[in-house]
């Protein structure tokens, strides 16, 4: 602002001032009332997402139950809680094969002793994006999406490999 | 005698500097929004064909099942649509092994599969081809992320048509 015979007079960069300040306010407006919009408008269902962890020791077996808490490990949000826990040997392919009966050649495959998939389906909460896309506390639930996985003191990103979303909560 | 009135200059402070520099990048970024990282922008697309290689069988069912002529891919880092798949299919994955005389064959692997399709992606034609969402160049062996409304996967791009015009 300048002086002119005492008077206080605004000039040009007063003008952009007052314009930046007033587009930056109608701006955080917006979006804040869009987005308090679209959270009071987003339905949420009860969906079944089942992850794979792999590979897990034995004794780390035991750390996954039926009615644990899951969180994402990367922004501590509950991603629901443990509905089924099923294991799998982790297998090792051999570098012999066998023939099956419709002439087809299989490699043949070990197991090891020790090392597990385990798939632990967990029952969240979801809503469903523009996309028909589901999402548990800011994840995509995709099949073959990441997710950042911690149950108790186990973390590790595993993968979606199925989901069902049932319905409005 | 006439007094002189003493002439005010405008002076530039540190302030209004910042001010006009905030100015410019706002108008700098509405700028970069409208036409550079605006879908609209992008004015070419390409055929390309892709492979999703050693996935679990129940992957592939799965996207077999929900993929069709037409589906819709949006990009995974920024949930932009970048094209539509027009063809998939799944085979099963194949490793080597070795026959009874020590020759390395191909076999089926036990557990694995791979899927194969065709996509129309969009993007912005360059000097050096076509770019994908027009930031990463399409070349054979690159790697886009996509997904679906059910399904999210890595699409290796395995050949890749001349560009033409998007509309």
């Amino acid at each position: 602002m300048d002086k002119v015979n005492g008077k206080t007079k605004f000039n040009l960069i007063d003008i952009l001032v007052l314009l930046t300040i007033l587009v930056i306010i109608a701006a955080v407006v917006f979006f804040a009332v869009s987005r308090s919009n679209s959270l009071s408008n987003e339905k949420q269902y009860t969906i079944d997402f089942t992850v794979k962890i792999t590979p897990v020791s034995g004794d780390n077996l035991a750390l996954f139950k039926v009615g644990d808490t899951v969180l994402d490990s990367a922004t501590g949000k509950t991603l629901g809680k443990v509905k089924e826990v099923r294991t799998e040997k982790v297998i090792n392919v051999t570098s012999s094969y066998e023939t099956l009966e419709d002439g087809s050649k299989v490699a043949k495959y070990g197991e090891y002793e020790d090392l597990y998939v385990v798939y632990v389906t967990v029952n969240g909460v979801a809503t469903i994006d523009k996309h028909d896309v589901a999402h548990v506390a800011g994840n995509r639930i995709l099949v073959g999406a990441p997710l950042y996985y911690a149950e108790g003191n186990y973390a590790a990103t595993v993968f979606c490999t199925a989901f069902t979303v049932e319905g409005v909560k | 005698m006439a007094r002189i009135k003493p002439v005010e200059k405008t002076r530039f402070n540190v302030f209004d500097i910042l001010i006009i520099l905030i100015v410019v990048a706002c108008i700098a970024a509405l700028i970069l929004r409208l036409y550079v990282f605006n879908n609209e922008a992008l004015t070419k697309k390409a055929e390309v064909k892709f492979s999703v290689n050693n996935v679990m069988q129940s992957t592939s069912e799965e996207m077999l099942k929900s993929i069709q002529n037409g589906t819709v891919l949006y990009l995974s880092s920024n949930e932009e649509v970048i094209g539509y798949v027009t063809d998939i299919k799944a085979e099963r994955s194949t490793v080597f092994a070795e026959d009874e005389d020590g020759n390395q064959i191909e076999v089926y692997h036990p557990t694995n599969w791979n899927v194969y399709g065709t996509a129309v992606l969009y993007g912005t034609s360059g000097d050096l081809g076509f770019y994908v969402n027009g930031t990463m160049r399409a070349e054979i062996n690159s790697v886009v992320s996509v997904f679906t409304s059910r399904v999210q996967f890595e699409m290796t791009l395995t050949s890749i048509s001349a560009p033409t015009d998007k509309n």
